[in-house]
C-alpha cells in the first residue's frame, strides 16, 4: 500500500502570516528500560527526549515510514492508538512516561525507531527504504511502512519479521518475581528499551539494503546482522549525552573513564536474555572483585566460535574496542590538563567541566563511529557477507569520506580488528591502503561502465522529484530494468565485464547451475542501484552511485555429501561504485559467481552446520532446511528462553 | 591405578563373575537387561523399557520384548526408571500383563520422583504445569506453522499420551487428567506400587547398593544431582546473569498459560475478569469493537475485504511461537532428572555407566561426588565420581547419541579404559523422519575413536570390519575383533554384550 506523503498547506495566523513548522517533535522516553533494576536507572536520569524530525502524523502514530498497531493476541484485545498531534500531547513534550499507560509504549517505540531511521538516512545520505514486499493477491511489489506491534507476543523476545514487515516486541513478567505474581504487579516491556526498538529497527533498515543478508552461507552472515543491529542500539545510546554525563560524572576518576564506558555498554543491553549476549565480549564483572574489567581480546575466537551470537559478539567488541581507542585519543588532552601533566586525577569528585567535556567527546565520538558503521554498508558486497568483508568496507568507505585520517580512525578500527583475529581473506598486508577495496585495474576498466553514464544521469535527476517510498521504488526498478537491457544486449565482448563484475554472461559458458533465458544467456539481476550523496568535514563532497549485481546458481549436491540437502543455491555478484564527476567506476567489490573455493567453503559450513546444527538442544529437535533462511530468522536469534551454547 | 580397590581377604574367595549386558532392540528407546552369572547365581537387572511414542508396532514390539524378559527370567532382582519419558518407559504400560507375571525385588527411581521430598514435588508440579500448557498450546497452533507444531507435538510425545484425550473435554478436565494420565507418568505409578517390589528414591552421593547376594557388584548413584540450579541450569559455568532465568520459567508459563486458556474454542474470548491482562481495563478496545473501528480496520483488517488491512501482515499466532522454546525447556529438564548408575564390578574396578538421558547439568555434578568407603584393609578409601567414569569399560550412549546427552571433556574424554565398549539405542531411520539430529555425527564419531569400533548400535548390529583410523589401519588388532566378535551376540529382539 502506498502513501503520499501529504504536506498539508501551513497553518496561517489571521493575518496570513504562515507559521513555520518545527524542524523537530520533542517527545518523552525512557534511557533505560523501566522495570528491570538496573543500578543505573536509579541513579537518576532515566527519562530524555528524542527528537524525532517533524513529519505528518495520524494516530496510531502512524506516518510515512512506520506505523504502530497495538494489537495485544495474548490478551486478546487492541489498545487505542495516541495521537501525537493533539495540542495537549504537543505541548508536553509528548505523554507522560509510564509503563501503565499504552499510549506511551505507542509514542516510545516511535521515537526510538524514527531516531534509528534518521541516523541512517543522514549516514547514508540518502532516504532509507525498508525491503520490498510483494504482495501475493494483487501481484504487486511495493515498499509499504514498517509495522510495529509494541505488545505482540507474551515471551521475553522481540524480532524483526522480514515476510510481515513488521517488528514484534514481547512482554513477559519480571524476572526474580514471585511464582503466582499478577501480571499488573511487575512486566518487563521490551517495547520500552531504546536498545531493543533500535536493534530491531536495525535489522529493518539493514534488511531494506541487502536483502540477501538472512541467507546462512557463511558463519559471519547471521552474526553480521545480530552484531550490526547492536552495534547500532549501543553506540546511539551513546550518542544520548545527558544520560552519559550522568555516568561519567559518577565516576571516581582515573582513566577508568574508558571502563566505564565499557561498563555501560553491557548494562544498557543487560537483562533482556540474548541482547546482553552480544556485548558479552567486550567485558565482565569480575566474581572475585565484583568489578567490571575488560575481556583481553581473544584472536582465537573468531576461528573457533560458529554460533551467531558468540560470532556477532566478536565484531561488536571489535567496534567497541575501535570506538574506545578513539574515545581515548580525543579526550588524552583533556587528562592532560586537568591532571597538569602528571596523568592522575585528584580523589573525588571529576570537576563538572571536565565532566561535560568527556560527555561530549563520548557522544561525538559515538556519532562519528556509528556514522562510519552506516556508512560502511554501501561498499559491502550484496551478498555473502564477511566481517572481513566489512572491516574492508569501513575503511574504504571511510578514506572515500575523508582523505587524511587526521584522527586516526582507520587505524583504530585496524587495531581492534587486528587484535581480534579478524583479518580479511585475501589481503597483503594489514595496511590502509591494501585494505581498501580495489579500484579499477586499468584504463579499460575504468571506463567499462561509461555506457551506463546517460541511464544513470537520467536516474539521478528523476530522483530529485521522487518524494515517495513508492516513487523511489518504481525509479529503482526502472533505472534496474534500463540496465539489465543493455548490459544483456549491448556489450558484445563479455569477457572483460565479466572479469569485473564476476558474473557469466557468456551463454556458452561450462558454468554449472546458472539459470538462462531462452538464448542460452545466463540470468543475473542488477540488484540495487542507490545515490550516495555525502558531505565530509571540510566540505569534502561525495557524489556517487553504488551498483550491485547478484547472479545465482542452483546447484545439485551429491547425495550424502551434505546431509538433508539436495540442491543449494550459490550467489555471487558485485558492488560497484561510481564515482558521477568524473563518471568512473571507483571500487568495485567482488564476489565471483565461479568461485570454486568460495563454494567449497560453503558446503563445508552447511555439512557442518547440518550434522552439528549448531550445539543446542534446539538444534537436535529443529533441524530446519539447511541453506534457506527459516520462516522466521530473528525469532529464533533473539529467544531468550533457551540459552545458546557458546 | 592408584583407585584399584584391593579384593577384601575376608570375603569369600572370588567366584569368576560373568555380566551380560542386552539391549532390546525396541526402535527409538531404551531397554536393558544385565545379568550377572556367578557360579550358582544369577541375578537380573532391567534398566528401561520403552520406545519412541509413535514408532509403528509399538506396543507389539514391547509386549514381544517384556515376554522374552519373562522367558530370561521370571524374577528382576532390580528395576530402574530413569526418568518420565516414554521411549524408556512405556512398556510398563504396554506390557503390563506380562509384567505382572516378572516378580521384582527392588525398584530404583531417582530422588526427583520421591513424593514426599518437597523440592521434588515442586519440580514435578513446574513439569506438570508446562506439559500441560504446551498441549494446549499447540492445539492452538495453525497450519501454517504445521512445521513447527509438528515438532512440538514430536517433543510431546516423549510424554506419551493423556488418557481420555478428546477436542470436547474442556481444557480443566484434560489438565486434570493429563497430569496424571500420560503413559510415562502413568508407568511411573504403576513401578512405585508394585506391591511385591521396595522402592527407592536414589539420591547422588548415597553409599553405594549391593543385591543381596551379589557383593561383588556395587552401585554406586551418579546422579541426579539435587540442587535445582545444577538441574535447570542447561550449562556450567556460564555467566552468572542468564538474562530471564530458567527459574522464572513458572511466571512466564503461568502467563502464558492463562492467555491460552482463555483463548480455547476462540481466539477472541470475552476479556471478562482476566487477572493477566498488562493494562488496566480503560485502555483496552475489545476485538469487537476494534472491528468497527476505522483505524484496526485499515491498519490490521478483520476479514477480506479491499478496505481491510491485508492479512500477511497480521499476528494472531505469532505469540505462540514461545512454544517450540518451552517444549525444549522442558525436555532438557526432564532428561536432566535421569537416574545415573555407576555399576562397579568391584573385584576388576570395571565401571558400567547408565546415565539415562543425563544432559549437560546432570554429568557436571559427578565430578563433584566422593565416597569414603572401608577399604579391604581397613582404611578409608575415597572414591571420586571422577575414577568411576575413568574406569568406565561399558558406556550405554545417553539420549539415542544426541549432542547433548554426553559431555566432551568432563564426560567422554574422562574415560580412559582401552577396553570400552559402548551401545548405543538409536533407530536413525526413525530419528530421520521426525528430522532429529540422532546421533549427532562428531559425537558418534568420537565414540567410534574411544571405543576403536566397538560401538554397537541398536539398528546396525555388529559392525561388518574393524573401524579403519585416518591411516588405513584397523584400530583393532585382529586379536582383539575376534574377541569382541565372541563376546557379542546379534539378534533380531536384541544384542547381547558379554564381559567375563
Amino acid at each position: 500500500m502506498d502513501r503520499q506523503l501529504k504536506t498539508a498547506s501551513p497553518p496561517r495566523n489571521e493575518h496570513g502570516t504562515a507559521i513555520a513548522r518545527p524542524a523537530y517533535r520533542r517527545l518523552r522516553g525512557y534511557a533505560f528500560d523501566p522495570s528491570l533494576s538496573v543500578q543505573l536507572a536509579t541513579m537518576g536520569v532515566n527519562e530524555i527526549i528524542f527528537r524525532v524530525d517533524w513529519e505528518e502524523l495520524t494516530k496510531g502514530p502512524v506516518g510515512e515510514y512506520v506505523e504502530v498497531v497495538d494489537f495485544d493476541p495474548a490478551s486478546a484485545c487492541f489498545y487505542e492508538p495516541v495521537d501525537l498531534n493533539d495540542p495537549l500531547v504537543l505541548a508536553q513534550d509528548g505523554l507522560s512516561p509510564s509503563e501503565g499507560n499504552p499510549q506511551f509504549h505507542q509514542q516510545m517505540v516511535y521515537a526510538v525507531a524514527m531516531t534509528t531511521v534518521k541516523n541512517f538516512e543522514n549516514s547514508l545520505g540518502r532516504k532509507a527504504l525498508w525491503a520490498v514486499q510483494w504482495d501475493p493477491q494483487t501481484d504487486q511489489e511495493s515498499i509499504p511502512r514498517l509495522r510495529i506491534y509494541p505488545h505482540a507476543l507474551r515471551m521475553p523476545n522481540a524480532y524483526y519479521s522480514p515476510n510481515k514487515k513488521a517488528l514484534l516486541f514481547g512482554y513477559f513478567p519480571t524476572p526474580g518475581g514471585l511464582p503466582q505474581q499478577q501480571l499488573p504487579g511487575g512486566i518487563v516491556f521490551t517495547c520500552l528499551s531504546h536498545d531493543v526498538v533500535a536493534h530491531e529497527t536495525t535489522h529493518a533498515l539493514l534488511d531494506g539494503m541487502h536483502r540477501l543478508y538472512v541467507e546462512p552461507s557463511h558463519p559471519d552472515v547471521l552474526a553480521f546482522h545480530e552484531a550490526f543491529a547492536d552495534i547500532v542500539a549501543l553506540l546511539q545510546h551513546f550518542t544520548f549525552q545527558d544520560v552519559l554525563r550522568h555516568q561519567i560524572a559518577k565516576t571516581r576518576g582515573g582513566l577508568q573513564s574508558q571502563n566505564l564506558l565499557g561498563e555501560l555498554a553491557q548494562q544498557f543491553g543487560q537483562a533482556i536474555g540474548n541482547y546482553g549476549a552480544l556485548r558479552d565480549a567486550i567485558g565482565q564483572v569480575d566474581p572475585a572483585t565484583h568489578k567490571w574489567q575488560p575481556l583481553v581480546p581473544d584472536p582465537q575466537k573468531y576461528q573457533l566460535v560458529i554460533e551467531p551470537h558468540a560470532r556477532g559478539s566478536i565484531l561488536v567488541a571489535a567496534v567497541f574496542a575501535a570506538y574506545l581507542s578513539i574515545y581515548r585519543s580525543r579526550v588524552e588532552d583533556l587528562f592532560r590538563i586537568a591532571t597538569g601533566g602528571s596523568g592522575v586525577l585528584a580523589p573525588g569528585a571529576l570537576h563538572p567541566d571536565l565532566v561535560d567535556r568527556l560527555t561530549y567527546e563520548a557522544a561525538k565520538s559515538a556519532r562519528h563511529v556509528l556514522n562510519m558503521c552506516i556508512r560502511a554498508l554501501d561498499y559491502c558486497p550484496p551478498v555473502e557477507i564477511t566481517f572481513g568483508d566489512y572491516l574492508r568496507a569501513l575503511i574504504t568507505a571511510d578514506a572515500d569520506l575523508m582523505p587524511e585520517d587526521e584522527r586516526g580512525y582507520r587505524v583504530a578500527f585496524i587495531e581492534a580488528f587486528r587484535l581480534w583475529g579478524i583479518y580479511p581473506r585475501d589481503v597483503r598486508s594489514f595496511s590502509i591502503e591494501s585494505l581498501r577495496w580495489p579500484g579499477p585495474r586499468d584504463e579499460g576498466e575504468r571506463l567499462a561502465l561509461s555506457l551506463v553514464e546517460a541511464p544513470v544521469r537520467e536516474f539521478l535527476a528523476r530522483l530529485e522529484h521522487a518524494k515517495t517510498q513508492a516513487a523511489l521504488l518504481y525509479e529503482n526498478r526502472r533505472i534496474a530494468a534500463i540496465l539489465h537491457r543493455m548490459i544483456s544486449t549491448q556489450i558484445r565482448d563479455v569477457q572483460p565485464f565479466e572479469n569485473l563484475t564476476g558474473l557469466i554472461l557468456d551463454r556458452n559458458s561450462p558454468v554449472t547451475g546458472l539459470r538462462r533465458r531462452p538464448s542460452g544467456q545466463p540470468k543475473f539481476e542488477v540488484y540495487g542501484s542507490q545515490p550516495a550523496l555525502r558531505v565530509g568535514p571540510g566540505f569534502h563532497y561525495l557524489k556517487q552511485v553504488v551498483l550491485s549485481f547478484v547472479q545465482t546458481r542452483q546447484l545439485e549436491l551429491p547425495s550424502g555429501s551434505v546431509p538433508g540437502l539436495q540442491s543449494i543455491l550459490f550467489r555471487g555478484g558485485c558492488t560497484m561504485i561510481l564515482n558521477l564527476d568524473p563518471f568512473e567506476l571507483k571500487y568495485r567489490i567482488v564476489k565471483p559467481v565461479d568461485d570454486a573455493h568460495r563454494l567449497q567453503r560453503q558446503l563445508n559450513y552447511l555439512r557442518e552446520m547440518s550434522g552439528t546444527a549448531g550445539s543446542s538442544l534446539r538444534a537436535t529437535y529443529f533441524q530446519n532446511e539447511w541453506g534457506r533462511p527459516a520462516a522466521e530468522p530473528f525469532a529464533v536469534l533473539h529467544s531468550a528462553i533457551l540459552p545458546e551454547e557458546s | 591405578m592408584s583407585n584399584q580397590p584391593v579384593p577384601d581377604p575376608n570375603a569369600p574367595a572370588a567366584q569368576p563373575l560373568r555380566v551380560r549386558v542386552r539391549m532390546y532392540r525396541s526402535g527409538l528407546g531404551d531397554c536393558f537387561l544385565i545379568s550377572f552369572f556367578q557360579a550358582g547365581s544369577k541375578h537380573h537387572v532391567l534398566i528401561d523399557c520403552g520406545v519412541y511414542q509413535s514408532t509403528p508396532d509399538a506396543a507389539a514390539t514391547m509386549q514381544a520384548i517384556a515376554r522374552h524378559i519373562r522367558k530370561t527370567t521370571r524374577r528382576l532382582d532390580l528395576v530402574v526408571a530413569t526418568h518420565e519419558h516414554t521411549d524408556h518407559l512405556s512398556g510398563f504400560q504396554q506390557a503390563q500383563d506380562t509384567f505382572d507375571q516378572i516378580a521384582m525385588q527392588q525398584i530404583w527411581l531417582a530422588w526427583t520422583e520421591d513424593p514426599v521430598n518437597p523440592l521434588a514435588t515442586k519440580l514435578r508440579q513446574e513439569r506438570s504445569l508446562a506439559l500441560n500448557t504446551l498441549r494446549a498450546a499447540v492445539q492452538l497452533m495453525p497450519a501454517e506453522q504445521d512445521y513447527q507444531s509438528q515438532t512440538v507435538r514430536g517433543l510431546l510425545n516423549f510424554f506419551g499420551e493423556p488418557i481420555n484425550v478428546s477436542t470436547g473435554v474442556s481444557l480443566a478436565a484434560s489438565f486434570a487428567a493429563s497430569s496424571s494420565g500420560s503413559t510415562a507418568r502413568r508407568a511411573l505409578d504403576y513401578l512405585a506400587s508394585r506391591s511385591d517390589a521396595t522402592v527407592a528414591y536414589c539420591q547422588p552421593g548415597e553409599p553405594p547398593r549391593f543385591l543381596p547376594g551379589l557383593p561383588g557388584v556395587r552401585f554406586f548413584v551418579l546422579g541426579p544431582p539435587t540442587s535445582e540450579a545444577l538441574l535447570k541450569k542447561t550449562l556450567p559455568g556460564k555467566k552468572a546473569q542468564e538474562g530471564y532465568g530458567l527459574s522464572d520459567q513458572v511466571s512466564l508459563i503461568n502467563s502464558f498459560l492463562t492467555a491460552i486458556q482463555q483463548s480455547q474454542g476462540s481466539l477472541f474470548a470475552g476479556s471478562g475478569n482476566r487477572q493477566d491482562l498488562p493494562f488496566d481495563p480503560q485502555y483496552q478496545v475489545s476485538h469487537d469493537h476494534a472491528s468497527l473501528d476505522p483505524f484496526f480496520i485499515e491498519h490490521y483488517g478483520f476479514g477480506d475485504g479491499v478496505e481491510q488491512g491485508v492479512a500477511w501482515r497480521r499476528i494472531d499466532r505469532d505469540w505462540l511461537g514461545v512454544t517450540s522454546e518451552l517444549a525444549l525447556q522442558l525436555d532438557q529438564a526432564t532428561n536432566n532428572t535421569s537416574l545415573v548408575l555407576a555399576i562397579e564390578l568391584v573385584e576388576s574396578g570395571q565401571v558400567l555407566l547408565f546415565p539415562g538421558d543425563a544432559q549437560v547439568g546432570n554429568w557436571l555434578s559427578w565430578t563433584d561426588l566422593s565416597w569414603d568407603l572401608p577399604g579391604p584393609d581397613g582404611a578409608t578409601q575415597t572414591i571420586h565420581g571422577g575414577d568411576l567414569i575413568a574406569r568406565t569399560v561399558f558406556y550405554k550412549v545417553g539420549h539415542h547419541g544426541s549432542h547433548n546427552a554426553t559431555l566432551r571433556e568432563k564426560g567422554l574424554e574422562l574415560m580412559q579404559s582401552s577396553q570400552l565398549v559402548a551401545m548405543l539405542p538409536v533407530q536413525r531411520a526413525m530419528a530421520e523422519r521426525q528430522k532429529w539430529s540422532m546421533p549427532f555425527p562428531q559425537l558418534y564419531q568420537r565414540l567410534q575413536e574411544k571405543t576403536r569400533g566397538r560401538l554397537l548400535r541398536l539398528d546396525d548390529g555388529l559392525p561388518a570390519a574393524p573401524l579403519l583410523a585416518e591411516n588405513g589401519l584397523p584400530l583393532l588388532t585382529q586379536a582383539e575383533w575376534k574377541a569382541f566378535q565372541h563376546k557379542t551376540s546379534v539378534q533380531p529382539l536384541y544384542i547381547d554384550y558379554t564381559l567375563e
